[in-house]
């Protein structure tokens, strides 16, 4: 499991590649595409049908293509969180009362599914998948960097800015720790590891306990280190960032559609089908 | 000493958990030196390097850097001419792209925009990264690595240098070239240069002077020489003369012949040595006389 969240890590790793490709999304300045991007997913909470949804992901989808983002990727880096929103939500079609469909056994009980749990199950992980969506394509056709200065000439707080570029930072440094440890581990594990065994979760536990005192430590040195070089409290990012006509007309552009996604069930007669999605 | 760049008189340092890292610690550094601080593992020197440029408060004894008092007061102002490059570059490089961790300092400084680019690219180019300007720092190498923390300390022009374990990690390519950057780094600018190190085959390399550190306190001083000629002192604190000064007190008619000079340090040092005691003595006049023969071919 560790190895598997290291290779997403890894994969992320690797996104700053898409960013520098010539497309279209990596032409628009960052500013605009956080906050054209930040209105989606705004539209996104929203939104209350399930049409409306599935219009705003073509779109979505439509700007990845036209970024040449490959859409493996784009589409694997949101399953992970699809995946948790949906594991979340599981209970709920048991939960909900309403119309039932079926019912499951379970030992000497039957547990009913209801339609409007099913429903709301599906809403709420469509719900997520389109921000993730979104949040997706800005990062895979920005660099970190750009965002960064995005947020900090959006005066976003300086202290948000200061951690998000640390962790960002370490992440990489913290899963090559724990890899190595992961290696440690294995090199000295002789019988088959089961998942059910004890002392399996007992090292495991151990490990995460270690890497968070090497993290601590390592802010510690960091901090001295920051110290060092005049830090005063104050972040400073240099900007190299310019806006033009082209760039606003893209944020208006992105913020007009999903604005009629948004108002199209009010303009456009709903047809009976499309009521209930 | 009037021209001194770091002064510590009787520094104390106590860990938060009460016990003592640095005890009684007198240290002068005079400008333009190269001093290295030699010391085991565990003897204190990184706390030592951090109590020094102001990152610790030592809890007893005063510090002058550039004969100005380290206080409250000065802190800021004087870290900027002390350049402290940590042992683990993963420390010292914490912004997304080295550009802007180079540009961390000088920006710290409040210098105009304009001037924070100029050294930043100049930082840059010393230590040879240029190219590497956007490259987030987990693509670096290690030994680029070194060098990024370097710059990101050059960028801010400061009057002494002082880097823990510069050495460590490096392949011996690497290190080499290393050592020959800062020999140049040394000749060409006003810099002070304080290494902190239990390297002891590159201390000749880089450093005259060496104090001896030795659970937290200064147990030797001298020039590198000096020190390096006393084995119960480097044994005393974990230490040991480089491999060619231990070789040559091994060989007993070498070393009868050195009773009275020092011991070569280094491969330079030593080849020089050799060649004198091949030519140079009694024993190899047969030698000198048939070199002329053979030209006589």
């Amino acid at each position: 499991m560790l190895k598997e969240l290291l290779r997403v890590l890894g994969e992320s790793l690797r996104i700053e590649r898409f960013a520098s490709r010539k497309g279209l999304l990596q032409r628009v300045d960052p500013r605009i595409k956080l906050l054209s991007l930040g209105g989606v997913v705004v539209v996104a909470v929203l939104l209350q049908t399930l049409l409306q949804f599935l219009v705003l992901l073509l779109l979505l989808t439509s700007l990845a293509v036209a970024s040449r983002l490959p859409l493996g990727a784009f589409f694997r880096r949101q399953a992970v969180v699809v995946a948790f929103a949906a594991v979340i939500v599981l209970p709920l079609p048991f939960l909900t009362p309403g119309y039932a469909l079926f019912s499951v056994p379970v030992g000497p009980w039957r547990l009913w599914v209801s339609f409007e749990g099913v429903y709301q199950a599906v809403f709420f992980t469509v719900r997520v998948w389109v921000c993730v969506a979104a949040l997706g394509l800005l990062t895979l056709s920005t660099r970190f960097v750009a965002l960064l200065h995005a947020m900090q000439r959006l005066h976003f707080p300086r202290l948000f800015i200061q951690l998000t570029a640390i962790t960002y930072r370490f992440i990489f440094v913290f899963t090559d720790e724990a890899y190595r440890m992961g290696l440690a581990r294995e090199a000295r594990t002789v019988r088959k590891e089961r998942v059910v065994r004890l002392r399996t979760w007992r090292t495991l536990s151990s490990m995460i306990g270690t890497l968070f005192i090497r993290a601590y430590e390592r802010g510690e040195k960091v901090y001295h280190a920051m110290l060092a070089r005049g830090y005063t409290g104050e972040f400073q990012l240099m900007n190299r960032l310019h806006c033009g006509a082209k760039d606003w007309s893209f944020g208006i552009g992105l913020t007009l559609a999903a604005l009629l996604v948004y108002f199209a069930p009010l303009i456009v007669p709903i047809t009976s089908i499309a009521g209930w999605l | 000493m009037t021209h001194c760049a770091i002064d510590m008189q009787d520094v104390q340092y106590q860990y938060p958990d009460g016990s003592v890292a640095l005890d009684g610690i007198n240290l002068q550094v005079g400008r333009r030196e190269r001093a290295a601080i030699l010391g085991a593992n565990g003897a204190g020197k990184s706390t030592l390097l951090a109590v020094m440029c102001g990152v610790l408060q030592p809890s007893r004894g005063t510090i002058k850097i550039l004969e100005t008092k380290l206080t409250h007061k000065t802190t800021r102002r004087l870290r900027a001419s002390v350049g402290l490059v940590f042992q683990e570059p993963d420390n010292q490089l914490f912004m997304p792209t080295l550009w802007e961790d180079v540009a961390f300092g000088p920006l710290n400084m409040g210098l105009s925009g304009k001037e924070v680019e100029s050294r930043v690219e100049e930082a840059l180019e010393v230590v040879g990264l240029v190219e590497l300007r956007d490259r987030p720092p987990h693509h670096l190498s290690v030994g680029e690595k070194k060098r990024a923390a370097i710059a990101t300390v050059l960028a801010m022009h400061p009057k002494i240098l002082v880097l823990d374990e510069p050495t460590s990690h490096l392949d011996p390519k690497s290190r080499a070239d290393f050592i020959a950057f800062l020999a140049e780094l040394h000749a060409h600018g006003d810099l002070t240069l304080i290494t902190a190190t239990h390297d002891v085959e590159s201390v000749p390399l880089f450093a005259d002077r060496a104090y001896v550190l030795d659970k937290g306190r200064i147990v030797g001083a001298g020039t590198v020489p000096e020190v390096f000629a006393s084995p119960d002192l480097l044994a005393e604190a974990h230490l040991a003369p480089p491999i060619l000064t231990q070789l040559f007190q091994e060989v007993p008619f070498i070393r009868e012949r050195f009773k009275n000079e020092p011991l070569p340090l280094t491969i330079h040092d030593a080849a020089t040595a050799l060649r004198r005691l091949q030519f140079g003595s009694a024993g190899c006049t047969r030698q000198r006389c048939s070199l002329p023969r053979i030209r006589d071919w």
